[in-house]
């Protein structure tokens, strides 16, 4: 379970970065912004809170949510500077969105859209758990091709597919955030990995694939490759979301044991 | 020599109490302001202070504690914040909650706390003060 919280933790983080990111886009008088709980942890935070101590920052808040029950609870702080606006609006049950603008920022406007942006991609993550993610820029595709080419695989032993020969559908593929457990030994097909049949089910049911034979897996690094997939037959090892990998796999991925992946069903092109 | 000292006490004594004088005065024109505030029905309290007085007042006695402890921790945490994004002194901070909602502000010397309805105007209320 604690996995399967880390993994959840870690998209929610990034679907809502992006969300900040956005907000950021479209409001240019929002200089920085983040998302906390009132527990003071750091949900997400956009590239321009880095240089700030968010949990610091953030530990100041406590004071205030402990006595906020003469006013029934938080709903919103601003503070009007001189130099600019600070405001603090809850955006769901415990959780705020802290927001630094210049001071002639469009109120109305920034709340409507941090108010219907944050709720809403809150709302679709709880809906779908995958999060919609990047797809790894196509010179990094490139890169892991030349470098799987490089390899001398063992005779008998099918080299994982890289990209070509497959096409992810257009409609919305769902992705899975996994860690990688590794697995080694002759018998064992470098060209396949295994994955649990819940997660299998799941998207045969999302993408209205009788059987999904092929994942594509991308590393933190951007790097791809496309292999056969097959469940998890250990019941030990079953509902920790994981992704059991050959050893030869994770080194052409260059990725060790315990990183995380991102792993999405990859469909065969129709001819 | 205790004749100089004395001296100097009488020119010094003036010179002090002026301005505090008229800050007293200040206050005091404040505290009536408040007053009046108090009296319209979305207004719940106010607190005004300053380094030599404090006066609490709210419709309701038993929350006179909570409103001080809140609104000391909103002011406290609104001026370590903007000192962390170097935006300049705070001109005004709204608490805003689901019953209620507090509204802080500085005139001069003295710091200015108003709970209010959740659905008063705050903004209406600080141009009155401000």
């Amino acid at each position: 379970m604690q996995v399967l919280d880390m993994i959840d933790e870690e998209t929610y983080s990034f679907a809502l970065k992006n969300a900040l990111t956005e907000i950021g886009n479209i409001c240019p008088e929002v200089k920085l912004s983040f998302i906390f709980s009132q527990e003071g942890k750091i949900l997400a935070e956009d590239e321009k809170s880095a240089k700030y101590n968010a949990e610091k920052i953030v530990g100041n808040f406590e004071e205030i949510f402990q006595k906020s029950h003469a006013i029934g609870k938080v709903n919103s702080i601003t503070i009007d500077a001189k130099g600019g606006k600070i405001i603090i609006s809850n955006i769901q049950e415990g959780v705020y969105l802290a927001t630094v603008t210049s001071k002639n920022v469009d109120m109305k406007y920034l709340e409507t859209v941090s108010r219907v942006l944050i709720p809403t991609v809150l709302k679709l993550l709880e809906k779908i758990a995958p999060a919609p993610l990047k797809k790894p820029s196509a010179k990094k595709s490139a890169a892991i091709k030349e470098e799987s080419r490089e390899k001398t695989i063992t005779e008998g032993i099918s080299e994982p597919v890289l990209d070509e020969e497959v096409k992810p559908k257009l409609s919305p593929i769902p992705t899975n955030q996994l860690i990688v457990d590794t697995f080694g030994g002759l018998l064992v097909r470098q060209d396949t990995v295994k994955i649990d049949s819940e997660i299998l089910s799941q998207w045969s049911e999302m993408l209205d694939e009788k059987n999904i034979n092929l994942v594509e897996i991308e590393t933190f690094e951007g790097k791809t490759a496309q292999c056969k997939v097959k469940p998890i037959k250990d019941a030990k090892l079953r509902g920790k979301g994981i992704i059991r990998m050959p050893e030869k796999l994770c080194e052409l991925l260059d990725i060790k044991k315990g990183e995380l992946v991102r792993v999405r069903p990859a469909i065969p092109k129709e001819v | 020599m205790p004749r100089k000292k004395s001296a100097k006490k009488k020119t010094k004594t003036p010179e002090k109490a002026q301005p505090l004088a008229e800050k007293d005065e200040k206050t005091e024109m404040l505290k009536t302001k408040l007053e009046s505030i108090k009296d319209m029905p979305e207004v719940i309290g106010y607190i005004l202070r300053n380094s030599r007085s404090a006066t609490i007042d709210a419709k309701d006695p038993t929350k006179i504690i909570d409103y001080a402890m809140l609104s000391a921790a909103t002011i406290e945490t609104a001026e370590k914040l903007v000192e962390i994004f170097q935006l300049g002194e705070a001109e005004k901070i709204v608490l805003e909650g689901n019953t209620a909602k507090l509204l802080s502000f500085s005139i001069g010397e003295n710091s200015i706390s108003i709970f209010m309805e959740k659905n008063a105007k705050e903004d209406k209320i600080f141009r009155n003060l401000a």
